[in-house]
C-alpha cells in the first residue's frame, strides 16, 4: 500500500450552531502501487476534502493518513518533504491552477527550485522541456507565455507536466476534466492513461462522472454526504451496484 | 411574421480578434433551436447579441439582429428593456450566483412582473410565482418563496431561475447551459422539466448545451459553433443522422457512452482552437481537420444542402 | 461600445495639478513661508503677490506651494508606513493558527473602531506636535485599513488552486506570501493606496487645523485654513485658496483610485 487513509473524520464549526458540520465521517481507503482508485460523488459529498487530507493539504479532525506505512502526522522533516514531493495534484480549473502573474517557465521551475535547490538552471530547463514534450506541448511556443495565453485543455496539460516533474508516486486528479469540453476531456484522459502506463504512478481519480471513473479506475468508491456508500472492483460495482445511490448515479449518467 | 429572432451576417470583434464571425440564423415562433460547440466558440456571445447585452469592450463590426421585429442592437435601452421584459425569458449560465443572496426569493422573483404590470400587482405576482414554482416541480412553493437563496440547493435555485424567467409568459425562453452547473441527478430532472415545457407550453426555445442527448430530444434545429462561426446548421435529424462538417461529425462521435473499451484510448479530436484560427480568413477548423485541403485556407462559403441545412465547408 | 473612464481622466488631471504645485515649490518659490511684510497685510492678488497676502503680509501663493509639499510628504510617508505594517499584520493574521488569527483581527477591529482623527489626535498629543509625529499618527489609523485588505485577500487566495498546488509541491508559507499572494494583491493595493493618500491629506490638514500637526510659522493647508477663518469677513479668499487646493488633492487621489479600480476590474471573461 502506498497511500492509506484510516477512519478520517473532518468536522467544521458552524457559526451559531453547537453541532459541527461533518464533512467526512469515518472514511477509509487504501491505494496500492500502480493502482487507480476512482472516487465518485456529487458536489458536497466530501470527495475533495478527502483527497486534500490524503494529500496533506489539510488536517483531519480525527483519523490518520499513512504514506508507505508511515503516519504523516509523525513524520520528520525530511520524511515529510519526501511525502510532499510524492503526492501531487491536478485540479479542476485549468485557469485557476496556475498563478496568472508568472510565465510557464517560472511556474514549472518553482517545484524544482523548492525540492532540488542545487539543480542548475540548464538542468531545470532540460527537465521542463522534456516534460512538456511528454504531455504534448511544444516548449518553444510555451515557456515564455503566461497562463492566460493558453486554452483550458493546454493549461491542463501544463498542469499535468508540473505534477509529473517531481516524479511523484501518487497523483490526485480532482475533477481534472470537468471544466473541459468533451473533445478535450478525452485528450486529457488518454494522456493520463498513457503516462500511467509509462511511469507506473498510482492515481486517485475524483469525478462526478461515473462513466469516466469506470473507464480509468481499477477500483471505485462511491461517496455521499461525507460517507462511503459503496466500494469495490470497478466492474463488479458497475455491473451489480448494491446501494440505491450508486444505482441512481449509474442510471442518471445518461438521460 | 412568425420569425421572432433573425441574425444576419453578424460579426462581433473585441480589440484583438473575432468573437463572432458572419453568424446568420433565424427562429420561428413555437420552434426550438439548440447551440452546440466547445466553450469559447461563440454560443454565449450569440445569445448576448440576441439580448442586446454585448460586453462594453466589444464592437459589432457588421450585421443585424432582429428580435420580435425590432433591431435590438440600435434601439434605446428603455425600448430594449420593454421588449425583453414582454417577450423574453432568460436562464443564464452561472445559475448558482444569479439570485441576489440577501433578498428572499419572494422579493426578487417578481421583479420583472411588477416592472411590466406596475407595483400594485405584487400580490398577483406572488400568486403567479406560486403556480409557476409548482409547475417547475417545487412541491412546497411557500417555503421556497420565504427562503434566502443560500438555503436552496443548486437544483432548487435553477428551478427558481426558470420560474422567474417564465413570470411574464415570454414567447421566447433563452437558456444558456441550464444544466451544466448541476449535479448529474439534478441535471436529469431539470432536463425533464425543459422537455415538459417544450411539449406543453408552445414557447419558442433557444438552448445552449453540451449534452447532445438532451439536444437531440429538445431541439427542432441545431446550430454547431466553432471558433466564433456557425459551421453547420440544420434540422435536428439532419445534423445527427447526416452531419456534413468534419467538426460536427467528430463532435457527435465523441458523445460518451457508459460502456467504453478500457483497452482502447478514448476518441478525441486532436489539437486546439488557436488564436491564428480565429484570425485567418479560412476555415477555423482546418488546422485540426483530417480532410483539410488547400481551399480551406481561403475564405469558405456557406453551402446550402437543403432548404433547412447549411454547412460552411468546402466538402 | 467602449465606456470612457471619467474617474481616471479627472483623477489624473487633479493629481497632475497637485504634483505640478509640489514640483514648482522646489523651483520657484517667490517668498519664504515666514517672510512677513507688515505694510502689505491682506493685500489682494497682484503681480508681486499672485494670490495676495495674509494677516502678517505673508505671500499666500508661496505658502500654498510649501503646504502642498508638506501635505504630500506627510500623506505618502504615513500611507507607506501604514501599508507596510498593515500588510504584515494582515498577512500574519491570515496565515497563523486560528487563535492567533482571532486575537490579531480583534485588535485590528478595535483599532478600526476608533475614529481615525480621534486616535490621530491622541497620538499626536502623546508624541508631541510636529510633522514626523503627525505622519506616525496618520499611519496608525491607516494600519487597520490595510490589515483588513491584506487579511481578506489572503483568505481569498488561500482557496485558489494555484496556492494549493504550490503547497503540494512544498512551498513554504513565507514563499507563498511573497511569490504568490503579494503580486495578486498588488493591483488592489494600488487602488487603495491612491484613495488612502487622499484621506491622509485630509487628516493631515485636519490635524494642522486643530493645531496638532505642522506648527506656525510653518505652512500647511489646514493651518492656513485655520488662520484664515478668523479673517473670513475681511479677506474671504485667504481661505479660498487652501480650500481649493485641498479639495483638488483629496478629490484627485480618490478619483484616481476609482479610475485604477475601473481598469483592473476590466477584462471580462467570455463564456
Amino acid at each position: 500500500m502506498i497511500l492509506e487513509a484510516k477512519n478520517i473524520t473532518k468536522e467544521y464549526k458552524v457559526r451559531g450552531r453547537k453541532e459541527p458540520f461533518v464533512a467526512l465521517n469515518n472514511v477509509s481507503f487504501s491505494l496500492g502501487e500502480g493502482e487507480v482508485l476512482g472516487i465518485v460523488g456529487e458536489s458536497g459529498s466530501g470527495k475533495t476534502t478527502l483527497s486534500e487530507i490524503a494529500g496533506g493539504l489539510r488536517k483531519p479532525t480525527r483519523g490518520s493518513v499513512l504514506f508507505q506505512g508511515k503516519d504523516i502526522s509523525e513524520m520528520k522533516k525530511d520524511e515529510w518533504r519526501e511525502y510532499r514531493k510524492s503526492v501531487q495534484f491536478i485540479f479542476q480549473s485549468p485557469k485557476e491552477s496556475m498563478n496568472p502573474y508568472y510565465t510557464i517557465r517560472s511556474i514549472l521551475s518553482e517545484p524544482l527550485t523548492i525540492n532540488f535547490p542545487s539543480m542548475s538552471k540548464s538542468e531545470k530547463e532540460d527537465r521542463i522541456k522534456d516534460m512538456l514534450v511528454r504531455v504534448g506541448m511544444d516548449p518553444e511556443t510555451t515557456l515564455s507565455f503566461r497562463p492566460s495565453h493558453f486554452s483550458g485543455g493546454q493549461m491542463q496539460r501544463i498542469a499535468i507536466a508540473r505534477a509529473l516533474l517531481l516524479e511523484p508516486k501518487v497523483i490526485v486528479c480532482d475533477e481534472c476534466t470537468s471544466a473541459l469540453d468533451v473533445s478535450l476531456e478525452a485528450q486529457i484522459i488518454n494522456l493520463l492513461s498513457s503516462l500511467k502506463k509509462e511511469t507506473g504512478v498510482s492515481m486517485v481519480f475524483i469525478s462526478h462522472d461515473i462513466s469516466l471513473v469506470r473507464y480509468i479506475s481499477d477500483r471505485i468508491m462511491v461517496m455521499k454526504d461525507g460517507v462511503v456508500v459503496e466500494e469495490g472492483e470497478t466492474e463488479s460495482v458497475m455491473s451489480e451496484p448494491k446501494h440505491e445511490y450508486t444505482k441512481t448515479l449509474i442510471e442518471t449518467s445518461f438521460l | 411574421m412568425n420569425e421572432i429572432v433573425r441574425i444576419d451576417n453578424l460579426s462581433v470583434i473585441d480589440n484583438r480578434r473575432y468573437l463572432l464571425r458572419d453568424i446568420s440564423l433565424s427562429l420561428q415562433l413555437g420552434s426550438s433551436l439548440a447551440f452546440i460547440g466547445e466553450s469559447g466558440s461563440g454560443k454565449t456571445m450569440t445569445i448576448k447579441s440576441i439580448l442586446g447585452i454585448l460586453p462594453d469592450d466589444t464592437e459589432v463590426e457588421k450585421g443585424k439582429v432582429t428580435l420580435f421585429q425590432s433591431d435590438i442592437l440600435s434601439i434605446s435601452d428603455k425600448e430594449k428593456r420593454r421588449l425583453l421584459c414582454e417577450n423574453v425569458g432568460f436562464v443564464p449560465q452561472n445559475t448558482v450566483n444569479y439570485l441576489h443572496p440577501l433578498l428572499k426569493i419572494s422579493d426578487q422573483i417578481a421583479d420583472g412582473y411588477t416592472r411590466l404590470h406596475g407595483r400594485r400587482s405584487k400580490k398577483e405576482a406572488l400568486e403567479k410565482a406560486r403556480t409557476l414554482l409548482e409547475s417547475v416541480g417545487i412541491s412546497d412553493p411557500e417555503r421556497v418563496l420565504s427562503s434566502y437563496p443560500s438555503l436552496l440547493s443548486g437544483g432548487m435555485k435553477q428551478r427558481v431561475n426558470i420560474a422567474s424567467a417564465l413570470m411574464n409568459d415570454p414567447s421566447l425562453l433563452i437558456s444558456d447551459e441550464p444544466t451544466s452547473a448541476l449535479d448529474k441527478v439534478v441535471q436529469k430532472q431539470v432536463a425533464e422539466l425543459y422537455l415538459d415545457l417544450r411539449e406543453n407550453s408552445g414557447m419558442s426555445l433557444i438552448v445552449v448545451s453540451h449534452d447532445l442527448v438532451f439536444v437531440k430530444k429538445i431541439a427542432d434545429r441545431v446550430a454547431v459553433f466553432y471558433a466564433g462561426e456557425i459551421v453547420e446548421i440544420g434540422e435536428c435529424d439532419e445534423i445527427f443522422s447526416n452531419p456534413l462538417h468534419p467538426y460536427t461529425k467528430a463532435l457527435i462521435s465523441l458523445s460518451p457512452s457508459l460502456v467504453r473499451d478500457k483497452s482502447k484510448p478514448l476518441k478525441e479530436i486532436k489539437g486546439y482552437i488557436t488564436e491564428e484560427d480565429r484570425r485567418n480568413k479560412g476555415c477555423p477548423f482546418a488546422s485540426r481537420c483530417k480532410s483539410a485541403r488547400k481551399e480551406c485556407l481561403e475564405s469558405v462559403d456557406v453551402k446550402e444542402i437543403s432548404k433547412t441545412h447549411y454547412v460552411r465547408c468546402v466538402l | 461600445m467602449k465606456k470612457k473612464n471619467f474617474s481616471l481622466i479627472l483623477g489624473v488631471f487633479f493629481v497632475a495639478i497637485v504634483i505640478f504645485l509640489f514640483l514648482l515649490s522646489f523651483v520657484y518659490l517667490p517668498y519664504s513661508v515666514d517672510q512677513m511684510d507688515t505694510k502689505n497685510r491682506f493685500s489682494p492678488p497682484s503681480s508681486s503677490h499672485l494670490l495676495g497676502t495674509d494677516q502678517f503680509g505673508r505671500d499666500i501663493f508661496s505658502r500654498i506651494l510649501v503646504s502642498t509639499r508638506s501635505a504630500l510628504a506627510v500623506s505618502t510617508s504615513s500611507v507607506l508606513m501604514g501599508t507596510v505594517f498593515g500588510l504584515l499584520l494582515g498577512a500574519l493574521a491570515a496565515l497563523s493558527p486560528h487563535f492567533i488569527e482571532s486575537i490579531l483581527m480583534r485588535f485590528v477591529d478595535a483599532m478600526m473602531a476608533f475614529p481615525g482623527i480621534l486616535s490621530a489626535m491622541v497620538l499626536s498629543a502623546v508624541l508631541g506636535k510636529g510633522v514626523m509625529n503627525a505622519s506616525i499618527a496618520i499611519a496608525f489609523f491607516m494600519v487597520p485599513v490595510f490589515a483588513r485588505l491584506s487579511y481578506s485577500m489572503i483568505l481569498e487566495s488561500k482557496k485558489k488552486e494555484y496556492i494549493k498546488a504550490a503547497k503540494s509541491y512544498g512551498a513554504s508559507t513565507p514563499r507563498l506570501f511573497i511569490f504568490h499572494m503579494l503580486p495578486e494583491m498588488f493591483t488592489r493595493l494600488i487602488t487603495q493606496l491612491s484613495s488612502s493618500i487622499g484621506a491622509a491629506i485630509l487628516t493631515e490638514s485636519s490635524l494642522s487645523f486643530l493645531g496638532l500637526g505642522i506648527q506656525p510659522p510653518g505652512a500647511s493647508l489646514g493651518l492656513m485654513l485655520s488662520e484664515a477663518k478668523g479673517y473670513i469677513l475681511i479677506q474671504p479668499y485667504q481661505a479660498l485658496w487652501p480650500g481649493v487646493v485641498l479639495s483638488i488633492a483629496v478629490l484627485g487621489f480618490s478619483l484616481l483610485g476609482d479610475g485604477i479600480n475601473e481598469i483592473i476590474k476590466g477584462e471580462p471573461d467570455y463564456e
